[in-house]
């Protein structure tokens, strides 16, 4: 497992960890120990994602830097990932 | 004749005990002839009314069975037309006078199916646009200009629906028709799925416990220990 596939890693499994920690969140909305646990992972994900971003590129066309180029269409496509690695 | 005086029991609801009713005097004599003719006279202006009113309803209802019957007569009489045109536009001979056109229209439009590669058609020359046929058309088809006979050759046959002779519906008596009555041959009554007892769930608000390490509960589906019941299937009877 190269850097790219231990970055994009800890995003998704952030991410998985915040869409169940918010389906409990919305039956338990002040549960104070979920919403630690939530903004903890939140935080990670956010520190995993700029990582991942400033090396390989947007993650999302939303995380356009705002430079001079379109760099959304320059990585690698969701079908061309297992060739490149 | 001397009033007797009656004394009548009632029942109370009250108490379910008897409660002795004492009905007071009648008027005197004068008085009741009065009340008598009074009666009499309502009487007598009620019938008068009821009559008028019963006349007036079966007048309505004359006029209101006059005016259907001619309904229905204008209605047969214009499907009677109807039909009559309609059988004469599809039985009319055709004659080589006619425009090109209005002959290939009535005689080869209510066969689509058979017809434009015969070499009678290709023989003749071909109009670019056909005026539209005189038949009832499918509705999504009435706005547009109609198809050549060239172009329709190119058109799935299902895409032009023409409706040729639609059947005629005459009026007939409503017919009543017993419904049917179900029986069930079920004979213990708890079988029959609408006799169950009914049943009260009871889930358990989820509580936050322990939860995964986020690299396993991303393995497992799930972050919450609680939850992580994989389906075994089979596994699951040994």
């Amino acid at each position: 497992m190269n850097e790219r596939e231990v970055l994009l890693k800890r995003v998704q499994v952030c991410d998985f960890a915040l869409n169940d920690t918010a389906l409990y969140l919305n039956t338990h909305p002040d549960d104070q120990n979920a919403l630690a646990f939530y903004k903890k992972y939140s935080a990670m994900r956010a520190d995993a994602a700029k990582a991942f971003v400033d090396k390989y590129g947007p993650l999302t066309h939303m995380d356009h830097d705002g430079g001079d180029t379109w760099k959304w269409v320059d990585g690698p496509w969701p079908w061309q990932q297992q060739e490149e690695v | 004749m001397e009033y007797k005086r009656q004394e009548t029991y009632q029942k109370t609801t009250m108490d379910g005990g008897w409660k002795r009713v004492t009905p007071s005097a009648p008027a005197p004599r004068k008085d009741r002839m009065v009340q008598k003719e009074k009666t009499v006279q309502a009487e007598q202006t009620a019938q008068v009314e009821r009559s008028a009113q019963v006349e007036q309803m079966a007048q309505v209802e004359r006029s209101a069975q006059a005016e259907q019957m001619a309904q229905v007569e204008q209605t047969v009489q214009a499907e009677q037309t109807a039909q009559v045109e309609r059988s004469a536009r599809m039985e009319r001979p055709v004659q080589k006078t006619q425009p090109v056109h209005m002959m290939q229209m009535e005689t080869v439009v209510p066969q689509l199916n058979h017809t434009y590669s015969s070499g009678s058609m290709s023989t003749q020359p071909m109009p670019l646009s056909m005026p539209r046929p005189t038949m009832d058309v499918h509705p999504s088809f009435a706005e547009l200009p109609y198809p050549s006979v060239e172009a329709m050759q190119y058109l799935d046959r299902e895409s032009v629906r023409i409706k040729v002779n639609p059947p005629v519906i005459s009026p007939l008596p409503p017919v009543e028709i017993e419904p049917p009555i179900y029986t069930f041959p079920i004979q213990d009554e708890t079988e029959c799925g609408y006799c169950i007892t009914p049943a009260m769930s009871y889930t358990p608000m989820q509580k936050w416990g322990e939860v995964y390490d986020p690299d396993k509960g991303f393995s497992r589906g799930t972050i919450f220990p609680e939850l992580d019941l994989p389906f075994v299937g089979e596994e699951a009877r040994k």
